[in-house]
């Protein structure tokens, strides 16, 4: 028979229980980021009434620095001089007047590189026809991609895009993604394939497999299917369901919104039952894709290698890199306003053949048709 | 201050250690030394131990164990044993069940969802095993085996989800993967996929008896709770009296409902609550893909699914998208009799 003889460790086992319990508390309270009971949660609804098709948002998002809409600049006054008449080595601008093209190189110097200056892509040493930094050319194929959007993209309207949109100040966007090395089983193969993900993430948000980005947003792998089988009539493999998924998630993360920004959720793939939102979220992946393909990608031999991912490829962007948590990247704000030299010639450009249906197969064509050689002999396939 | 002295007070009795009941001569001894600890007595009984583990128990750990161990050392494997990796992955990593190439053969080299197969399959017998003992125990205890059959009935669920609905669809690749978001994501993904769960009637139902369970342990627990002060426990000495707690808490509820479950069926009521919450989900997760392939258009059809006025009655979709939803329903060799009309496509 023992009495109480168990009463000091009782006690030392009670106080690391309520420090357990504390500690948790605490962690949960400082270190997520919360939207605070004095900011007001709005919601508005987007579909018919009672049925909860409601997106959130919150003042934390909008008055985030990153999402504040720079202070409008005065244009400089036009010198009736093109700018291929004023400087050397003009390619992409040479027809805009000089005085817009001055007030552009300005506005693209705070939008990139508040910091490094003119210097960042022409040099310190004071020859602005120089193409010796990698960063001009890069600059001069992006002025290429926004004047394309502009123009073309019907993901953006008329709102219209700067640099501005994606950089934010930045040298490079905060949020882009690279691909992820193909994962090399360990052990000998015995076990399993890793994912090639979790060993590149430096927060959250990277811990999300890259796979549904490089499927859907780099290669056009189509992204129906993933409702049931009988409405889109295909058979859509798990592991892709899932990756559509997590990219869909991505999308809302991105923009702050629920699914039912786009969707009604009890049929996903309806179209009819979908809000007009999803059109234009439709055009905006094609969008993306043309950005990645067409613009981003051949940029690769150009960037330094501590601008690329693990496997060498450059930083690509998704709907977070323009959109930054809002629905409206910058709130709508019509950036592109006065910037003439920012909308480019309309027609068959990259970004207007991104949202042509297939393009994928046409794509897929072009590679796979076997070539001509001299002789007129045909060519095996790769 | 003084209080009742019952069974349902908060009373701790610290003494000499319950031995239970001697052991039979066929089995194994009894492990863990009893002691007290006042705080483990805040919240139930102070003594804790002895424990009796058994055959079922040794070999149920054992199996769960190596479950965990395949699982672990392939998650582990798949950072390269880098341990910080391992730590700073813990909720993403995963371990997937063969691809559907493979359908439901046992015989699938291990990186290809072999070691998901024999995780599978040590967890189960684990389960399995963790069964027995609990129908065994209370056998040895000349109890009734309600609370086996009340755990076969979530293992029929955890079958139904991992074996029983993959072996039916003749493909692993409808299995859940282990890991916690990747499990989390097929959840999603599966309801997304077999057209919204929310229209499956047995999704309803296991719902409505989970919300139940909660609803009657709240009523129960609180009405035993409320008469604990009269002496609530002692239900059989009290049944036949007037006045005391057994009628007072039959009395509580006929006045606010009219009706009142007896101190024996609460206890059915609540029983079989909580075993159709996992019954019939199982039936709703075994009907999904085999019987019905789309639960919102079943739902349609059987008038679950209300059609509700457009709100955007002049959304026309773009010859774009048109195209593409005309190829995808159009498809040959598929039924389209079910697919919800596309918009008329305009300019």
């Amino acid at each position: 028979m023992k009495p109480i003889s168990q009463r000091p460790r009782s006690s030392l086992v009670g106080i690391f229980l309520l420090a357990a319990a504390a500690g948790t508390l605490l962690f949960f309270l400082l270190v997520p980021t919360w939207d605070h009971p004095w900011d007001p949660i709005e919601s508005r609804d987007w579909g018919w009434r009672g049925i909860a098709m409601n997106t959130f948002t919150s003042a934390r998002t909008r008055n985030d620095p990153i999402n504040i809409v720079p202070a409008a600049t005065t244009p400089f006054p036009d010198t009736g001089m093109s700018a291929s008449e004023v400087y050397e080595n003009v390619k992409v601008l040479g027809d805009l007047d000089s005085g817009q093209f001055d007030y552009l190189m300005q506005s693209m110097t705070e939008w990139v590189a508040p910091d490094q200056g003119c210097g960042y892509c022409h040099g310190d040493g004071g020859n602005f026809a120089s193409d010796d930094l990698y960063t001009k050319k890069v600059a001069r194929r992006m002025l290429e991609m926004v004047r394309d959007i502009n123009a073309n993209a019907r993901h953006v309207g008329q709102t219209g895009v700067t640099c501005y949109t994606c950089h934010r100040g930045n040298n490079v966007p905060q949020k882009t993604w690279y691909e992820g090395a193909e994962p090399k089983p360990p052990m000998g193969g015995i076990v399993g394939k890793p994912p090639p993900w979790n060993r590149t993430a430096k927060n959250m948000r990277d811990f999300f497999p890259r796979a549904p980005f490089e499927n859907y947003l780099l290669d056009d792998k189509p992204i129906s299917g993933a409702q049931a089988r009988t409405v889109s009539g295909e058979t859509t493999d798990l592991a892709d369901l899932e990756n559509i998924y997590i990219l869909m998630m991505q999308m809302s993360e991105g923009m702050g919104v629920n699914c039912n920004f786009c969707h009604n959720t009890r049929a996903f793939a309806d179209w009819s039952q979908s809000t007009p939102k999803r059109i234009n979220a439709w055009y905006g992946i094609r969008m993306v894709r043309g950005i990645n393909n067409d613009y981003l990608t051949g940029l690769q031999g150009l960037f330094p290698p501590h601008r690329l991912g693990p496997l060498g490829d450059v930083a690509k962007v998704d709907c977070a890199t323009c959109h930054n948590g809002m629905s409206r990247p910058l709130g709508g704000a019509p950036m592109a306003a006065g910037y003439e030299g920012l909308l480019g010639p309309k027609g068959d450009r990259p970004i207007r053949r991104a949202t042509a249906f297939e393009t994928r197969k046409a794509h897929q064509a072009a590679i796979t048709e076997p070539g001509v050689d001299e002789r007129g002999v045909v060519q095996a396939g790769e | 201050m003084a209080s009742f002295h019952s069974l349902y007070s908060q009373i701790q009795i610290h003494g000499p250690y319950d031995e239970g009941l001697p052991l039979r001569g066929d089995e194994s001894p009894r492990l863990i030394k009893p002691f007290l600890n006042r705080w483990i007595g805040k919240i139930g009984d102070p003594q804790i131990g002895p424990t009796y583990l058994g055959f079922c128990g040794i070999a149920s750990l054992i199996c769960g164990f190596i479950a965990i161990e395949i699982i672990g050392l392939n998650f582990w494997a798949s950072v390269h044993w880098n341990p910080v990796a391992f730590i700073e992955g813990m909720a993403w990593h995963r371990l997937d069940p063969p691809e559907a190439k493979w359908g439901f053969t046992p015989f699938v080299p291990l990186a290809e969802g072999g070691w998901w197969i024999w995780a599978g399959f040590f967890l189960t017998a684990s389960i399995l095993l963790w069964w027995c003992r609990m129908y065994l125990r209370a056998k040895a205890l000349g109890m009734s085996t309600h609370v086996a059959w009340a755990f076969a009935s979530a293992i029929f669920l955890y079958l139904s989800i991992g074996f029983i609905r993959p072996m039916l669809m003749g493909s692993w690749h409808e299995a859940p993967p282990f890991g916690i978001i990747p499990h989390l994501n097929w959840t999603a993904s599966l309801s997304v996929l077999y057209g919204n769960f929310y229209y499956n009637p047995f999704h309803c139902f296991s719902i409505a008896f989970l919300y139940g369970s909660v609803l009657l342990f709240a009523m129960h627990g609180g009405t035993i709770l409320a008469v604990s002060r009269f002496g609530g426990e002692r239900e059989t000495e009290e049944i036949v009296d007037r006045g005391t707690a057994a009628e007072r808490g039959a009395l509580f509820w006929r006045w606010t409902m009219g009706f009142n479950a007896t101190f024996e069926s609460v206890h059915r009521w609540a029983y079989w609550f909580a075993i159709l919450t996992t019954f019939s989900g199982a039936i709703g997760i075994l009907l999904t893909g085999t019987v019905v392939d789309n639960w919102y258009l079943w739902g349609v059809k059987w008038g679950l699914a209300p059609e509700y006025p457009a709100t955007y009655p002049d959304m026309t979709l773009p010859p774009d998208i048109a195209e593409q939803v005309r190829a995808i329903t159009e498809a040959p060799g598929r039924s389209t009799a079910m697919v919800p009309p596309a918009p008329e496509a305009t300019q």
